[in-house]
């Protein structure tokens, strides 16, 4: 059986585009997907900020208030003039088409009036057709609630001057006058603060890298499912499992000398990109890294129970291609690995929980992001291990060496 | 290959191989049946093979060569039927059977990506050889291929005859007593075929090693094979050395094929011919083909059947374009066994 592994090894380190499927790949996807996904994720705590901007047609002391507000939230980064020029509606939509500003704001003409009569004030929001909706809702929704905090000292302060000039008693003015001022002095400025569950270890948001590597570690692990099966496909085709049948070898030892090399590989695989991440990104591997272990061996199971799974049950490698290419992507995508679990509707979320991928992205997030302990991580890897021991027991009643 | 094939045979041979009681017969199968569903694809097939001989297995695609060389080498089981390997029951010892045999199956066995060293190594281990012994054998094994000097090269690299060497000298390492070849022969120039055929004479000359050589190449059984079994339809049709296979053919075959016109002058078709032969003596007649009629003749005595083709030819004013003669050979016999060429397929 040594022997096997031995052979097994020697001959998927000369494959190379295996190599490359297996660990080039993800290292430059999840590279270039942290690129690209880092302003989203910096918008807590970190340098990225989402850009907007915002038009003035009303030209009033309601509408500065809204800009002014915005552009001192210290979470967007707004722009409301060109060149000291205020910004045009129509430069705006531009700045909208050309991806310059996720949206622009527009308080039409009107806006002050509309608040000084007590009414909602119209504000229009204008964005990009492919930004999604379950971006683009949270960030209008938290906008409109400041403008709707700054009209209402606005309304608040206009009500007052129109009190105070109807005054003939100098004191009672000057009472509302002062109050007035103290209404134009306070800021609008909120202090925020980002805080973590009672109870998790995490003492500071995650870097983007300790959002995005573990879900392509966890993806790309499952790509030696095609890689196995088409390998064990290959022996059947060129006749090497027909000789090694009459080998003096016990039938399990072949198979167990031809599945423990991937296993192998996929813990190796895991090591690397989570080493990738470590020393290349800075990526904090959590409090108890150790805890790691577990999840990378019962995450390599699965993956090549998977393989064995899909060698039984394909009848020809391009079936391995088609159906472990499109296994490994769907179960990736509602795993969670490709999109972050909070922008998928309610039953995806669901669903994420019963698959493999999502359940060991969740058990690397616990150690990874919220700095839990081995003993948190347990269940999830002896739920994996499950999934792995099922999925061997469904393939090898319909394995065959030759066909 | 021109090679002197003494192997090293004085340490950590596979065990099994060397404490077999000497059976009379290297190989005894009784019966054997395989089915998928309810397809006998084999349907009781026995045969034996003599230590030293070699054994031509003959039949078509589809007859149910590859899947009885699978039963007889352990890689399926049979449904029925029982193999004894040098006096060892198979079912019953499965892994002492294996070290008895080697296997050269059709298909170039190899990892192309690794070295022809690193391949015998691999296999050497799956054979359980120890680690002193295993870099003789390969040594070995590899001057047995003539490949000694490109042993540190990918088999990738190799042309198909030297790949096929390869895949000879890797059913080599364990000094099999039995050794089948499952059409090693195929897509390899006639220099490396006459290679392939020396080695495999000179195993049996140096060790007495017992050959089970499966094809549909006549020729090639012709020259090699002490005894032959032609099977179709997953039976046995014949059996027997070649001389006791072609005897009932007589001294040769005879065809005669009528054109259009020759057809139109004979009253009752090519039967007038047949039953002509058939009075004559011959033993076999047999026609057949609806737009080009043949006649098929065994023929005992060829003057006296050339004398009667001149006859007939004569009375019925046919030409003698369309004839042809045959030396008896396992082509004709397959023919005449079954009624068609052996690459016909089944």
């Amino acid at each position: 059986m040594l022997a096997m592994v031995r052979k097994e090894i020697l001959v998927l380190l000369r494959d190379r585009a295996s190599l490359i499927t297996l660990f080039i790949s993800p290292v430059l996807f999840m590279t270039v997907m942290s690129f690209a996904l880092g302003n989203s994720f910096h918008s807590l705590g970190s340098p990225g900020k989402l850009s907007i901007s915002i038009v003035d047609e009303d030209h009033s002391a309601a509408a500065q208030g809204v800009v002014k507000a915005l552009s001192s939230s210290g979470e967007l980064q707004v722009t409301s003039a060109l060149g000291g020029v205020p910004l045009s509606a129509a430069q705006a939509q531009s700045r909208v088409h050309s991806q310059t500003d996720a949206f622009t704001v527009v308080l039409p003409a009107g806006f002050q009036q509309q608040v000084a009569g007590g009414g909602a004030p119209k504000v229009d929001f204008v964005v990009d057709p492919s930004s999604s909706r379950q971006v683009v809702d949270p960030v209008e929704s938290a906008i409109s609630s400041l403008i709707v905090t700054v009209t209402s000292q606005e309304g608040t302060t206009l009500a007052l001057t129109k009190l105070g000039d109807a005054q003939s008693d100098p004191g009672v003015k000057a009472a509302i006058q002062a109050q007035v001022a103290a209404l134009d002095s306070t800021t609008h400025q909120v202090d925020s603060t980002v805080s973590f569950p009672n109870g998790e270890g995490a003492k500071k948001y995650p870097s983007v890298y300790q959002q995005e590597v573990p879900g392509y570690t966890v993806m790309y692990v499952f790509f030696i499912v095609t890689i196995m099966a088409g390998s064990i496909m290959v022996e059947r085709r060129e006749g090497t499992f027909r000789r090694l049948l009459s080998a003096p070898m016990p039938r399990w030892q072949l198979l167990l000398g031809k599945v423990a090399p991937y296993l192998l590989v996929a813990v190796v695989q895991v090591g690397i990109l989570l080493s990738f991440g470590r020393f290349v990104f800075g990526m904090s591997l959590g409090a108890h890294p150790l805890a790691l272990l577990p999840i990378s061996l019962a995450l390599a199971s699965c993956a090549v129970a998977l393989g064995l799974l899909l060698a039984s049950v394909a009848r020809s490698e391009s079936q391995v291609m088609g159906m472990g290419t499109a296994a490994v992507l769907v179960l990736a995508a509602l795993g969670g690995c490709m999109v972050p679990g909070v922008f998928m509707p309610q039953f995806m979320q669901h669903i994420t929980h019963f698959i493999p991928q999502g359940i060991a992205l969740n058990a690397y997030q616990d150690v990874l992001v919220r700095g839990e302990s081995m003993t948190a991580i347990l269940p999830g890897a002896g739920i994996l291990l499950a999934v792995a021991v099922g999925m061997f027991a469904l393939a090898l009643p319909r394995f065959r060496f030759v066909r | 290959m021109t090679t002197n094939l003494v192997a090293p045979r004085d340490v950590e041979t596979a065990p099994a191989a060397e404490t077999e009681i000497e059976a009379e017969d290297v190989l005894t199968a009784d019966g054997l049946v395989k089915k998928f569903g309810d397809r006998a694809v084999v349907d009781g097939v026995s045969l034996y093979v003599g230590k030293g001989e070699i054994l031509g297995f003959l039949g078509p695609n589809g007859a149910g060569k590859s899947t009885t060389i699978a039963m007889l080498t352990g890689a399926l089981a049979p449904d029925a039927g029982s193999i004894l390997v040098n006096g060892v029951e198979f079912a019953a010892d499965p892994m002492r059977a294996k070290a008895l045999i080697g296997v050269v199956p059709q298909e170039i066995a190899l990892y192309p990506s690794l070295t022809a060293r690193q391949n015998l190594a691999f296999f050497a281990g799956a054979y359980k050889l120890g680690r002193k012994v295993r870099e003789e054998r390969i040594n070995w094994a590899l001057e047995v291929a003539g490949l000694t000097d490109r042993a540190g090269d990918k088999v990738s690299s190799y042309s198909g005859g030297m790949q096929r060497r390869v895949n000879i000298a890797a059913a080599l390492l364990h000094q099999p007593q039995l050794l089948f070849l499952d059409e090693p022969t195929v897509g390899v120039d006639a220099q490396s075929r006459n290679q392939i055929f020396e080695t495999v004479l000179k195993l049996r000359a140096e060790f007495g090693m017992s050959v089970v050589y499966t094809s549909h190449y006549m020729p090639e059984v012709e020259q090699l094979c002490d005894r032959i079994v032609i099977v179709d339809g997953g039976r046995v049709l014949a059996e027997g050395t070649q001389q006791e296979l072609l005897e009932p053919l007589g001294e040769g075959l005879l065809e005669w094929s009528l054109n259009a016109v020759e057809a139109g002058l004979l009253k009752k078709g090519i039967e007038t011919l047949a039953v002509a032969f058939t009075a004559h003596g011959e033993t076999t007649v047999t026609t057949s083909g609806d737009n080009t009629p043949t006649l098929r003749v065994r023929v005992k005595d060829m003057p006296a059947t050339l004398r009667k083709v001149s006859d007939l030819a004569c009375e019925h004013g046919l030409g003698l374009g369309g004839i042809r003669l045959g030396r008896p050979d396992l082509e004709s016999l397959f023919l005449d066994l079954t009624g068609r060429q052996i690459r016909d397929g089944a």
